[in-house]
């Protein structure tokens, strides 16, 4: 680059070549469409530039899930676009994902817990996918989701427990020992 | 801390989210329950990480990957490197870029602009006869240039109609008298030396070629049953009634599904009136038309007999590549087919035999097969090393993208008597056509902008001589295609700016060097292109590269163009790798452009890509209005692309035209010393920005018009005098061309070819006589057949210019080299995108005409677009 720092630079670079797709996919949670998931996924990035790095090593995760999703929430709320998933709604729509996302799932297991993922409370989802899809932390969830850590546990076990419960009936499930 | 095993506590351990000191007690546990004989919270457990397990490969199996757009990662690492600036479409520059604008708005709403200044051909007063020797370019009426639409010249709105439309018989005695040719002028001086009028094809038109085909304005069309039956007949016998019914029509022997959509003619047949009793509704027309076309297939269906007659009244006609046969009539009348079942020999008034029809049948794939002939009477073309190095493999379509283009039908003068657009100096489409036909492929259809085709050539219009940025010159002759049309060709100069006196520049080569450039016609071609550039510059000018991949790059800070060893050899390492991924190359590229910018000098970002300069679509909008608003404060942006497979047409030609800069196509090394070397200037110098054109023609003339090509230029009446909208610009020693196909006063529109109104049929039937669609017209200007407005901006300006010419109803007998070769790249354009102009014109007729265009010149690019038009042939023909 002409000016500038070359440093900060390559710090959003590669905090973009970490978290720009599961960010997206995040924000697309809330907005419903991919375009405005990526608007707020830019704004976020927008505002990691003129973060200070130094201040956010180690938490880089949180902070960005943290503002891509009240960024989200905003774009939602004005929007107007209530996307929450009850009950209900997640039945007959168990993936609320945006349109290419629809690919062949290539295994009936797979299918299976997204399936049963998508039929979860709109908080216990987000938190399980915070957690397996995005592989953020129990503190970091919290963090993001704003809600005390034995919160998330709670959520979590919640949410891993009905997946498994509905699992249960449609598997050769528990399965057997060489599994584990 | 936990103290039990339930599912909270085997998840968190699972999960591996326990610290040490529970981890161990919840160890413990686990052993106590086991040493009972509890076997469930082991199951559990093992349970919750086999979920687990299976939930983050459905999560990682079936993850969407959807990144951001390029543009908005380019945007990004633009902001990221220069923290404090945002991105652009929040930048305070551009806000207050914005601001300004609004201002200009405001402005330009509250001040009247100043009327008609310096008007270069304003000079002669009003009301000189017409004669052979007196240009008949008037005096502009002042015209308020208020925003909105001019008051109309030739219709008087409160008072009925006092002087009829001229009827049919004044209107062929108009074009035996009157001399050929509407210029300003200096052109008349430069051809009246030696263009005599050929009296042969001026005789009175004979009486029973005006009953035959006109009489009382219905032509006789065979009865279906009587036609050659072929293999489409019976689809097409139901065509009518499925007409009648609405939303089927017949499109090229097919029936499709057009309701609500406009029926674009395969071809267009003859003129012919409307059949009585028809409702005058499009899907009508088409059913004419093809009636029509079929009663031009021998009925005996013997093809061999079709073809050895074919041959034989080929034999015998030496076609005259003038417009007209000389010894042919020029008349008034539907040209093109005579109508004549059955095996007979017959010539339509152009002396073009049966034969020729047959063939144009066959082109348009109407007639048998097996009546095919082929003539060799074209001459091979002369042309040289033409061609010969940029034969190059082409690569998949893939991902090529071009714009839907709509041709432009017959507009009648009673319902639209302005005709309005933007000049357009483009010529990317035709190397892109050049391209796909050197490859022994048809171009897709979208991909051919038929102005861009006839733009892509010099014509010898004379530049102007008074200052004026640019001169125009007006040309009327019969309609090559349908010669009881009239063909106006609009033909505007730029002034010239010669090397010496080129203004000195502030250049930025912005240069994709994406791994997907790597390929020989791409990143090698532009450094080859950019050096030839390079080398045409001087100590006046200054030059900077930026390059984009996966990062942006200043790859060259400004320099001093006497440097030359410096930007070469910096040309010259630029290698191709790395991701299109992200940079904000552009938005560098302007900042250097600003960082040098020379006031009075040409300031130009010169982006070389293979089209994926992917904006996104939301970034869409404010990457055109950075563009736009660099371009108001006077740095343009030229757009050149090169290679092929990724090329996104549409996209790029829009990022030019915002950028008040040209769009190109480089295809080879000889296009790239086209555009960087024999027309530098015009590539660089631009002399007039936001030329726009509006055309009000005289009802009282014409029943109705058609534009050739400037589909996507079109502007709306009212946009002419508002000196906010876009329109194109002129480079110096650019000629740019339009080509008006007009229907006079006392003919009716060809069926068939007309724009119709969506919500609106029972109106205008197409039969109504002509002379009562001439409404109140002003007996001032009765003689006048258009009046042809131009607005244009200085370079800086922000106030347009207007300059107005009216044209009287005269056509030239022996139009110029020029016009012939223009018409027949028009007709070749058309053709190309499967929607001919007329059947008038068969294909060696069309060769004819450029190649009489070629003898005028000796422009190896005419030769060129000779041998393309042999190229396409058999393609054509075989589509």
């Amino acid at each position: 680059m002409a000016d500038g720092n070359p440093a900060r630079a390559e710090w959003v670079r590669q905090a973009l070549e970490t978290y720009e797709r599961p960010l997206i996919r995040y924000a697309a949670r809330f907005t419903g469409e991919l375009e405005s998931a990526r608007d707020v996924v830019q704004d976020t990035f927008v505002k990691l530039c003129r973060e200070d790095p130094a201040k956010l090593n180690g938490r880089l995760a949180p902070w960005l899930y943290t503002v891509c999703r009240n960024r989200a929430l905003d774009v939602r709320k004005k929007e107007g676009r209530m996307q929450a998933l009850r009950q209900t709604e997640a039945e007959a729509r168990p993936d609320a994902a945006p349109g290419p996302g629809r690919r062949a799932i290539a295994r009936e297991e797979h299918a299976l817990v997204l399936e049963a993922v998508a039929a979860l409370p709109a908080n216990q989802q987000e938190a399980f996918r915070l957690k397996f899809e995005h592989g953020l932390t129990y503190r970091d969830i919290g963090r993001v989701m704003n809600m005390p850590l034995s919160t998330v546990n709670y959520t979590i076990a919640q949410a891993l427990t009905a997946v498994r419960t509905r699992l249960r009936g449609t598997l050769d499930w528990p399965p057997t020992n060489e599994r584990t | 801390m936990k103290h039990e095993l339930n599912d909270e506590t085997l998840t968190a351990y699972a999960l591996g989210e326990l610290d040490a000191a529970e981890t161990k007690a919840v160890e413990k546990l686990l052993a106590d329950a086991a040493q009972a004989g509890n076997d469930a919270p082991r199951k559990a457990l093992e349970e919750i990480r086999a979920t687990v397990t299976l939930a983050e490969a459905a999560f990682a199996e079936n993850a969407e990957e959807h990144a951001l757009t390029t543009e908005q990662r380019r945007a990004l690492e633009v902001t990221a490197s220069h923290p404090t600036r945002r991105f652009w479409s929040r930048s305070p520059l551009i806000n207050g870029l914005a601001a300004a604008a609004i201002l200009a708005i405001v402005a330009a709403i509250t001040v009247p602009f100043p009327r008609n200044s310096g008007v270069q051909i304003a000079k002669h007063a009003e009301g000189i006869v017409p004669s052979a020797t007196t240009p008949d370019v008037q005096p502009a009426t002042p015209v308020s240039s208020a925003p909105g639409v001019d008051p109309l010249r030739y219709q008087i709105v409160s008072r009925p109609s006092e002087e009829p439309a001229a009827p049919e018989q004044d209107r062929s005695a108009a074009i035996v008298v009157d001399k050929s040719i509407l210029t300003d002028p200096q052109e008349t001086q430069q051809q009246d030396t030696g263009s005599a009028p050929t009296q042969a094809a001026m005789q009175p038109v004979p009486a029973e070629h005006l009953s035959e085909k006109h009489g009382d304005g219905l032509t006789v069309t065979p009865d279906p049953a009587s036609l050659g039956v072929d293999s489409q007949s019976e689809v097409d016998a139901k065509a009518p009634e499925l007409a009648a019914q609405g939303g089927v029509s017949v499109n090229g022997g097919k029936l499709s599904e057009s309701e609500g959509v406009r029926v674009t003619a395969e071809s267009s047949a003859a003129v012919t009136p409307a059949k009585p009793g028809d409702q005058g509704t499009a899907k009508t027309f088409e059913w004419e038309r093809r009636q029509l076309a079929d009663s031009g297939v021998p009925s005996d269906r013997d093809g061999s007999a079709a073809a050895s007659s074919a041959e034989i009244s080929r034999r015998n006609v030496v076609l005259s590549p003038d417009f007209a046969a000389p010894a042919a009539p020029a008349a008034p009348g539907p040209p093109a087919l005579s109508i004549a079942p059955g095996n007979k020999k017959v010539e339509n008034q152009y002396g073009i035999p049966r034969a020729e029809q047959l063939e144009q049948l066959e082109l348009l794939g109407y007639a048998e097969p097996n009546a095919r002939f082929r003539t060799a009477a074209i001459d091979a073309p002369r042309y040289g090393s033409w061609g010969a190095e940029r034969r190059v493999a082409i690569e998949s379509q893939g991902s090529e993208s071009y714009k839907q283009i709509v041709d432009n039908g017959f507009l009648r003068v009673s319902d639209q008597p302005l005709s309005t657009f933007s000049i357009d100096v483009d010529t990317a489409s035709y190397s892109n056509v050049r391209r796909f036909l050197d490859s022994g492929q048809l171009p897709p259809p979208d991909a051919v902008r038929v102005e861009e085709l006839i733009n892509y050539f010099d014509y010898a219009y004379p530049a102007p001589t008074d200052g004026t940025p640019f001169a125009a010159h007006f040309e009327a002759t019969a309609c090559p295609w349908a010669p009881a049309h009239t063909l106006v060709r609009i033909g505007l100069k730029g002034r010239e700016v010669p090397r010496a006196q080129r203004p000195a520049t502030n250049l930025v080569f912005l240069i994709d060097v994406s791994g997907s450039m790597q390929p020989e016609n791409k990143l090698p071609l532009v450094k080859r292109a950019m050096a030839m550039l390079t080398r045409q510059l001087d100590e006046r000018d200054r030059v900077s590269i930026v390059t984009y991949a996966s990062g942006v790059n200043l790859a060259l800070r400004a320099t001093n163009a006497s440097r030359q060893d410096v930007i070469l050899s910096v040309i010259d390492n630029l290698g191709a790798g790395g991701s299109t991924n992200g940079a904000g190359g552009i938005q560098l590229a302007y900042q250097s452009a600003r960082e040098n910018f020379l006031p009075g000098g040409v300031n130009r970002v010169i982006l070389a890509t293979d089209g994926d300069f992917n904006v996104g679509i939301s970034d869409n909008d404010s990457l055109l209005s950075m563009i736009q608003n660099e371009a108001k404060s006077n740095v343009f942006l030229s757009v050149f692309g090169f290679g092929m497979g990724n090329l996104k047409d549409d996209k790029l030609e829009m990022l030019a035209d915002k950028g008040n800069g040209v769009y190109g196509y480089i295809d080879s090394e000889s296009e790239a010393r086209k555009v960087f070397v024999e027309e530098l200037s015009g590539t660089l110098v631009t002399i007039a920005k936001d030329v726009k054109i509006q055309v009000e023609f005289n009802p009282a003339r014409v029943a109705a018009y058609r534009l050739i090509g400037y589909e996507n230029r079109a502007l709306a009446a009212q946009d002419f005098n508002d000196d906010r909208k876009d329109a194109g610009e002129i480079g110096a020693g650019h000629t740019v061309t339009a080509l008006y196909e007009i229907v006079p006063a006392d003919q009716a529109i060809p069926a068939g070819t007309e724009d119709t109104l969506r919500y609106q049929t029972g109106g205008a039937a197409p039969e109504a006589a002509p002379q009562a669609a001439a409404p109140a017209a002003s007996p001032a200007h009765a003689d006048e057949l258009m009046l042809v407005k131009l607005r244009y901006k200085e370079p800086e300006g922000a106030e347009s210019k207007l300059l107005e010419f009216p044209l009287k109803d005269q056509v030239s007998e022996s139009p110029s080299a020029d016009l012939k070769f223009a018409s027949a790249v028009a007709a070749f354009g058309k053709l190309l995108r499967g929607n001919p102009l007329g059947s008038g014109l068969s294909y060696d007729t069309m060769m004819q005409l450029a190649q009489a265009g070629l003898a005028a010149s000796d422009d190896p690019r005419r030769a060129e677009m000779i041998h393309l038009m042999l190229q396409a042939r058999p393609l054509i023909e075989g589509r």
